[in-house]
């Protein structure tokens, strides 16, 4: 480049190298270097990490003896069915209440959308270090504000934290709390590109709210609901701050995540190479369902 | 172009494998000879040091001023990390080969058998440059546990957790319950029979397998037996099971999942004693401070009536990773911290924190009567078991195995498991967890 | 018109009930900010704020240094949403507006990137930064997720919109590539890039695991971080640990309240229907 005088240079830039048909390959790059140098090199050293075992501080190859480990371990199992437990009841609950919030919020009727916007999006933004403490607290069985009120109307004390499967109900419930909102915004946006003519045509046929919302609102919407539940489907995958920070996996391990356990694995016994194939068996399982929910909606 | 892509794929794998022998081959160590020049301000250098809480108060606010007087050249910088993250850093620092550690860095004694099986390398002889001569100044029972295999010490004792039952007078006098006839786990039991049928609420409260491990070592037994083999379903484990069914028929023991909720027991009057350490006080002071001078200790009852009465809960250490470029200065700055008495008794009065330097305990402090323990010489109480407090193997896999007998216990408490039931499973899925052997 | 107010005011009903559930906590962490430490924990709990707001905050700013905390979170979070926008956006525009080899397989690579837990690859990623001795420096903290797959794909679906007649009218106009993008494509692109900013700014302002690591000196601590020292063994100031949740959650809110006219439409653009 540095013989190329200023001339040729101004022209190469325009018609020279950067044609529209190098010009991808020049958009791409800074992305492509940053991806290969932090993203694609860590995961091929944490890939190959997973063949190896730390015996006495030094790794060694070890084969698939991290695979087969994994599939005779019954905490992994455990881990796995909390896993799917919550992707099963927690993300439709959470979508669910996405998508009405969303319908309510994206009504005519409304005229200070903004400030019920902030709102919901609030927890998705917030530390969950202090909003554990404080969940911790409200779900106390013996002192908790929650049992306190379900005393007054007469139900009796629910160990929520206490109990494998309350604690299960809880974490859903924190999961929920967090992650509606940040659903509810995407879905919004997906709303907002419904031509209002469909509706308007539905309405001089007589067509009933209920009706329209199945029958115009959900197809037009399918493309932002499938896109939300791949989201979910890796974030339900990837949850370890909930767990984390409110109940700790416990008790008995009953919320214990895939995530939270690869983290126990890693930083608490130093078992990367261990923790390392825990991680790609959690890639396949998303990409299997990511693949399914895709061709779901494709073939309906 | 695709050809191009290959290529380039191909170039940048055998540059990651590259990259990754060449980080992943770490020098071998030179047995370095230090030693300490006679003169203080001879050694001279900064260094950082990384604590939590109240250690990180107790270094930063006690022992400087005074170290500085004595070492003027040496600067120190203490770090206040969360007890998590100070794990969290030590993990990815000792994975990726050392970089980025401090030169001194606090670690529980039941984590340094864990980092050093893993890192053989991770942290300083310390007997090497000197701090033998200390030895008999601590406690046996700590310092046996921060030796390495060959006997040498890798990591200097600060706290130490002695165990009493922690218990609310005016609770016990209302009950018609003398605490100093409790002499045994069944007296106790009985006491708190009493106690369960005049407030209505339980008599202790646990969050995980602390009490277990506390009534285990009493005995002078662990989860490890002295070769490191799996040692769960021992006599002592039975014995120690036995008692906690029998708490668990009478209800007398809730499960109060995690440490937020063991403080708000105590607060909130649901629970009138705790099998703990002393280092409960701290917190105590802190957080309950409208409770003054209503609790007080007695020592934890023995198994048989003579036995140890003994045990020990946590406490902490000082340790110097092998990275540090400025051992000198690190080593003189953890000597100090962990040999100097008026700092010993800093920590204890400022910070709650109890020496495992019994040489402190002659100090006026440990006899004077606290206003908020029931007038008593509380400490005094705690420092007269020391020197019973059995000596057992915190062995590397102690980690897994306690987040297994975690689990375990909390399937007793809470999901009708049986007790005995409990240790023979915990044993089961800690040899798959660990792979270790268990004894005959 | 009666039956509108009830409708409307049922709306309202519903979407409060929404609110309080959303932000009840909040609630409850501005009267743990405002209380003693140990209240927190006190039955029957505390509902009203209490007045040691300023005893927390004095002891807050005491026990870390939360002004330098705030600073360091803003520089690297103000960074790093510019630098990915840039870069997110150039990739998504290649991804969006041109058919080159290699784009499926760089673009699917990207996506299936998304799906690995980030516990696993944070061990060689330190290496990578250790050994370039990029410990304890901003660029630490923000080069590695620069190139972030969600942005692009937000991007390219945006990009989607832009007519192809319009770049080409520019092509035979004369425009240079780079132009294009910058004159044409990127101003376009407004409300996207509003939205974008805002999941990449939350993202970066909460970011806590990979900072801790590769922090080693308290003066670097991002907010998330600084906060975390609060927690001891064996004990945690509440009432400090409240106050800097609030501190830290303020900044977030008021980005939000700014951009979010702009957030919704610019999420999905015109094109998510195929």
């Amino acid at each position: 480049m540095e013989n190329v005088s200023k001339k040729e240079q101004s022209t190469l830039f325009k018609n020279g190298l950067i044609t529209p048909k190098t010009a991808p390959y020049f958009f791409i790059l800074p992305a492509l270097l940053l991806f290969l140098a932090f993203t694609v090199y860590p995961i091929i050293a944490s890939f190959l990490l997973s063949f190896q075992t730390r015996t006495g501080g030094v790794y060694t190859f070890s084969g698939l003896d991290n695979y087969i480990r994994l599939f005779s371990d019954p905490i992994f199992y455990k881990a796995l069915g909390n896993t799917f437990i919550l992707l099963i009841i927690q993300v439709p609950i959470m979508l669910f209440l996405a998508l009405l919030l969303a319908v309510f919020l994206n009504s005519k009727l409304l005229n200070i959308r903004g400030f019920y916007r902030v709102s919901y999006f609030t927890p998705a933004v917030t530390s969950l270090v202090a909003a554990s403490i404080i969940f911790i607290l409200l779900l106390n069985s013996d002192y908790g504000l929650v049992n306190y009120i379900l005393s007054s109307i007469g139900i009796e004390k629910i160990n929520w934290l206490t109990n494998g499967f309350w604690a299960k109900v809880s974490l859903i419930i924190v999961t929920t709390w967090r992650w509606t909102g940040y659903n509810m915004v995407i879905l919004l946006a997906g709303l907002q590109n419904i031509p209002n003519d469909l509706y308007e045509a539905a309405s001089m046929d007589g067509a009933s709210p209920i009706r329209q919302f199945f029958h115009i609102t959900i197809p037009q919407l399918k493309p932002v609901l499938l896109f939300c539940f791949v989201l979910s489907t890796i974030g339900t995958f990837q949850l370890f701050d909930e767990p984390y920070n409110l109940t700790n996996g416990g008790p008995n391990n009953a919320t214990l995540t895939i995530t939270y356990y690869l983290y126990n694995q890693g930083f608490n016994f130093f078992d990367f190479g261990y923790a390392s194939a825990i991680a790609y068996v959690i890639v396949v399982f998303i990409a299997i369902l990511s693949w399914l929910q895709f061709k779901v909606v494709k073939d309906d | 172009m695709k050809k191009i892509l290959e290529r380039l794929l191909v170039a940048f794998i055998l540059l990651v494998l590259l990259v990754a022998c060449g980080v992943n081959s770490s020098s071998e160590q030179d047995i370095e000879e230090l030693t300490i020049p006679e003169n203080p301000e001879d050694i001279n250098g900064d260094i950082t040091v990384w604590a939590w809480a109240l250690e990180a108060n107790y270094l930063e606010k006690d022992v400087l001023p005074a170290f500085k007087k004595i070492y003027p050249n040496i600067d120190v910088t203490v770090e206040h990390i969360g007890v998590d993250q100070v794990y969290q850093k030590v993990s990815a620092g000792l994975s990726s080969g050392g970089s980025g550690l401090p030169d001194v860095v606090q670690v529980e004694n039941n984590r340094i058998q864990s980092f050093t099986t893993e890192f053989p390398d991770a942290f300083t002889n310390l007997s090497a440059i000197g701090y033998d001569k200390h030895e008999d100044k601590f406690a046996k029972a700590k310092i046996e546990g921060l030796k390495d295999k060959n006997g040498n010490v890798i990591a200097a004792p600060r706290d130490l957790g002695p165990v009493g039952v922690i218990y609310r007078v005016d609770i016990f006098e209302e009950a018609g319950v003398d605490p100093s006839k409790i002499e045994t786990w069944d007296d106790y039991i009985e006491a708190g029979k009493k106690v369960v049928a005049h407030t209505g609420n339980y008599f202790l409260g646990t969050d995980g397998d602390g009490l277990l491990r506390i009534m285990m070592q009493q005995q002078g037994s662990y989860y490890f037996d002295n070769e490191g083999k799996l040692d769960i379903t021992s006599e002592e484990g039975e014995n120690a099971a036995r008692i906690l069914q029998e708490m668990k028929d009478n209800n007398l023991i809730t499960f109060t999942n995690n440490w937020d909720g063991q403080v708000a027991a105590m607060k909130n009057g649901e629970v009138a004693t705790n099998p703990g350490a002393v280092w409960w006080s701290g917190t105590m002071l802190e957080q309950m401070p409208e409770l003054s001078g209503k609790w007080d200790m007695f020592m934890l009852p023995a198994f048989e009536k003579g036995s140890t009465r003994a045990s020990n809960d946590g406490g902490s250490a000082l340790a110097i990773p092998s990275e540090s470029d400025n051992k000198v200065a690190a080593y003189v700055f953890t000597e100090f911290a962990t040999t100097d008495i008026d700092s010993q008794i800093k920590a204890l009065t400022n910070r709650g924190l109890f020496p495992a330097l019994t040489a402190a305990y002659e100090e006026p402090i440990f006899s004077e009567n606290q206003e908020y323990f029931n007038n008593e010489p509380f400490f005094q109480k705690f420092a007269d078991t020391v020197e019973n407090i059995p000596a057992v193997n915190h062995d590397g896999a102690e980690l897994e195995v306690r987040s297994v007998m975690g689990s375990e216990i909390e399937a007793f408490l809470l999901e009708d498991k049986k007790a005995m039931d409990m240790l023979q499973d915990g044993e089961e899925q800690a040899i798959q967890q660990t792979g270790k052997e268990t004894t005959e | 018109m009666k039956n509108f107010y009830i409708k409307k005011s049922l709306l309202h009903f519903v979407l409060i009930i929404g609110v309080i559930v959303s932000l009840g906590p909040f609630y409850w962490m501005i009267v743990g900010a405002t209380n003693p430490s140990g209240d927190v924990l006190s039955f029957p709990p505390k509902i009203i704020p209490g007045n040691y707001f300023m005893e927390n905050l004095t002891n807050l700013s005491e026990s870390i240094p939360i002004m330098k905390a705030l600073i360091n979170s803003a520089i690297i979070a103000i960074v790093f949403v510019l630098a990915s926008l840039l870069v997110c956006s150039m990739a998504g525009y290649a991804f969006a507006k041109f058919k080159f080899k290699g784009s499926n397989l760089i673009f699917s690579s990207f996506l299936l990137a998304m799906m690995i837990p980030y516990q696993a690859t944070i061990i060689p990623l330190f290496q990578i930064f250790g050994a370039l001795e990029w410990l304890n420096t901003y660029h630490a903290v923000i080069l590695p997720q620069i190139c972030y797959p969600f942005a692009i794909f937000l991007i390219r679906q945006n990009m989607k919109g832009i007519p192809d007649s319009m770049i080409e009218a520019a092509r035979i106009d004369g425009a240079g590539e780079i132009s294009i993008f910058f004159k044409l494509a990127l101003p376009t692109m407004k409300p996207a890039l509003a939205a974008v900013g805002i999941f990449l700014f939350t993202h970066q302002w909460n970011n806590f695991m990979w900072p801790l690591i590769i922090m080693t000196s308290s003066d670097m601590y991002t907010l998330p971080v600084a906060l975390s020292t609060l927690a001891g063994l064996n004990s945690v100031d509440y009432g400090q640990l409240m106050l800097g949740t609030a501190i830290s959650v303020l900044p977030i809110m008021i980005v939000f309240l700014i951009l979010q006219k702009h957030f919704i439409s610019g999420i999905l653009g015109g094109s998510v229907k195929e």
